[in-house]
């Protein structure tokens, strides 16, 4: 990348890109697999990437693009292994969700729980502080498109959080 | 002014085009006002819940994919990479100079642990300056640093024989991606042990430039080296120590593709030592009276990659045995690297047992052999 130093700048971007992948996928363990392979995805295509434009919306995009191929692969892994594979897979689902549940926050786990296009739309805007416009270009998305995702978003994380105060008190 | 969710979320956002306007809007309208107070508290309370994830402190693992070695999809070469002509040949898309210095406790050697007397000689600093001799008894104090490494009482010997040898594709897989994307170059000097088996252990003793990853990158390179047993002059190698200048420098370009040219340090040229004078046999079809079966590529199949679906292909060369089995084995090719294929392909390799002919009737025992072992899961 002409110039600038990728492997630093992925270096020093580090601890964000855990905080989106940790919103992106809900776990820890998923969070810094994705991580990992997301930096390695970006250095091996270090050539495509055009000096000027921002690097952590770059490897936002990247993160993005092998989550959902991850998540659909998964999908297809489940359905092929029936129904015993299945059956260990939900156990181990299961386990993985208690191991959400102890570390996560309320906030951290009603996130996790927003379907995938409302998820990405917080996690960018909400949680990484990108600017709408910027958003909408990680997400191939026009920005009418992104602010409708956003607020249905936060709507169900409002709705979610009030059920629980609901449910508690 | 229409004032609905997604106009508020905008301005809430500071992300509306027609800030002041709303603001005098809703000056008029305390409800939405306040909505658009829980709008931000609602954004604060997301940000805060993910926000004690960048404070903490990443995995090395991560780090260290970004500061060593670089994931390049290399061919697998099955020559032998031990003559010098294959040597430079493999030059693929960097020059690596890379010379080691066939003299046990050679000069070039900064650390203090190292300054006195010649090898071979016990010298006044023969005791470690940690230890304090007082009318009482010895004394023994922390060491403000690591340790000095214990001196080698050995004659200096020359002319190491190297059974293997890190090729210059080895060299160019470890460089430094960020020193590369830069064109910078890097010297590191390991100063190392010589192991029984004829492997070396390293401590690095010199870098620079500083904070390219150069040192991780040469204690991989390291990791490639095997000695002889004995040197040309006879000295039996282990427990020698030895100091190895690795030279990263990318390739001036593609301007002369004909002029292959190795940078190479001066110190290192006029102590270069001489390559194996018979190069080390690399044993092909062989009989193979053991191998891992489907269980063991279960068992061994590293549980992060299965769980991604990452496929991997691993080369393992190893040492033969006399009695079939694979020795030394060591990782000369890992694609990806960072998801345990190596450690697992070198697991994996105690598993092989060859007979010891091979198809063509050669003998299998003290020659070397490429393993490669590839990693994939059926759907």
């Amino acid at each position: 990348m002409g110039g600038t130093d990728l492997s630093a700048a992925l270096a020093g971007l580090l601890p964000r890109l855990r905080r989106f992948a940790r919103a992106l996928t809900g776990s820890a363990a998923d969070a810094d697999d994705l991580v990992q392979a997301s930096i390695e995805r970006a250095l091996r295509s270090a050539g495509q990437f055009r000096p000027g434009t921002s690097v952590p919306s770059w490897i936002f995009r990247i993160m993005k693009n092998l989550w959902i191929d991850e998540i659909r692969a998964r999908a297809s892994r489940e359905k092929l292994f029936a129904p015993e594979a299945l059956a260990s897979s939900a156990i181990t689902d299961g386990a993985g969700a208690m191991e959400t549940h102890l570390h996560a926050s309320h906030v951290q786990r009603i996130v996790s729980t927003l379907p995938e296009d409302q998820r990405l739309a917080i996690a960018l805007v909400l949680v990484e502080g990108l600017s709408y416009r910027e958003a909408a270009d990680v997400l191939d998305v026009p920005i009418g498109t992104l602010t409708s995702r956003l607020a249905r978003g936060r709507a169900a994380i409002e709705a979610a959080l009030t059920s629980v105060v609901e449910t508690t008190s | 002014m229409m004032l609905d969710d997604e106009t508020l979320m905008a301005y809430a956002d500071g992300e509306h085009e027609k800030a002041a306007e709303i603001k005098a809007a809703l000056a008029s309208r305390p409800t939405l006002a306040a909505r658009v107070n829980e709008m931000r508290a609602l954004r604060k309370r997301v940000a805060d819940a993910f926000a004690p994830i960048a404070h903490e402190t990443p995995p090395s693992y991560l780090t260290a994919i970004l500061m060593a070695p670089r994931v390049v999809p290399a061919v697998i070469k099955r020559t032998p990479v031990f003559a010098l002509a294959a040597f430079a040949t493999a030059a693929a898309v960097a020059l690596i100079a890379l010379v080691a210095t066939g003299k046990i406790g050679a000069a070039s050697s900064k650390s203090p642990s190292s300054t006195a007397s010649n090898d071979g000689m016990f010298g006044p600093d023969f005791l470690p300056p940690f230890v304090t001799l007082t009318p009482r008894g010895a004394i023994l104090t922390r060491p403000e640093t690591a340790p000095p490494r214990a001196r080698t009482v050995k004659p200096v010997y020359a002319d190491a024989v190297w059974r293997l040898r890190p090729d210059a594709e080895t060299i160019e897989r470890h460089y430094p991606l960020g020193a590369k994307a830069q064109n910078i170059s890097g010297k590191v000097v390991l100063d190392c042990r010589v192991n029984m088996d004829g492997s070396i252990d390293c401590v690095i003793d010199s870098e620079g430039p500083a904070g390219w990853g150069f040192g991780a990158a040469a204690m991989e390179v390291a990791r490639h080296f095997l000695l002889a047993e004995k040197a040309a002059n006879g000295m039996p190698a282990a427990d020698g120590r030895i100091t190895i200048p690795i030279v990263f420098a990318p390739r001036n370009c593609v301007a002369s593709p004909s002029a292959i040219t190795f940078e190479v340090s001066a110190s290192a040229i006029t102590s270069a030592p001489a390559l194996a004078p018979a190069p080390a046999r690399v044993v092909e079809n062989p009989i193979w009276v053991r191998k891992p079966d489907t269980h063991a590529l279960a068992r061994l199949f590293p549980a992060k990659a299965q769980k991604w679906g990452k496929r991997g292909h691993v080369v393992v060369r190893c040492l033969i045995a006399l009695d079939g089995s694979l020795t030394n084995c060591i990782v000369t090719n890992e694609t990806p690297v960072g998801w345990g294929f190596g450690d697992a392909a070198l697991k994996m390799a105690q598993q092989f047992k060859m007979g010891p002919q091979t198809v063509n009737g050669e003998p299998t025992a003290g020659g070397f052999i490429d393993v490669p072992i590839t990693f994939a899961r059926e759907n």
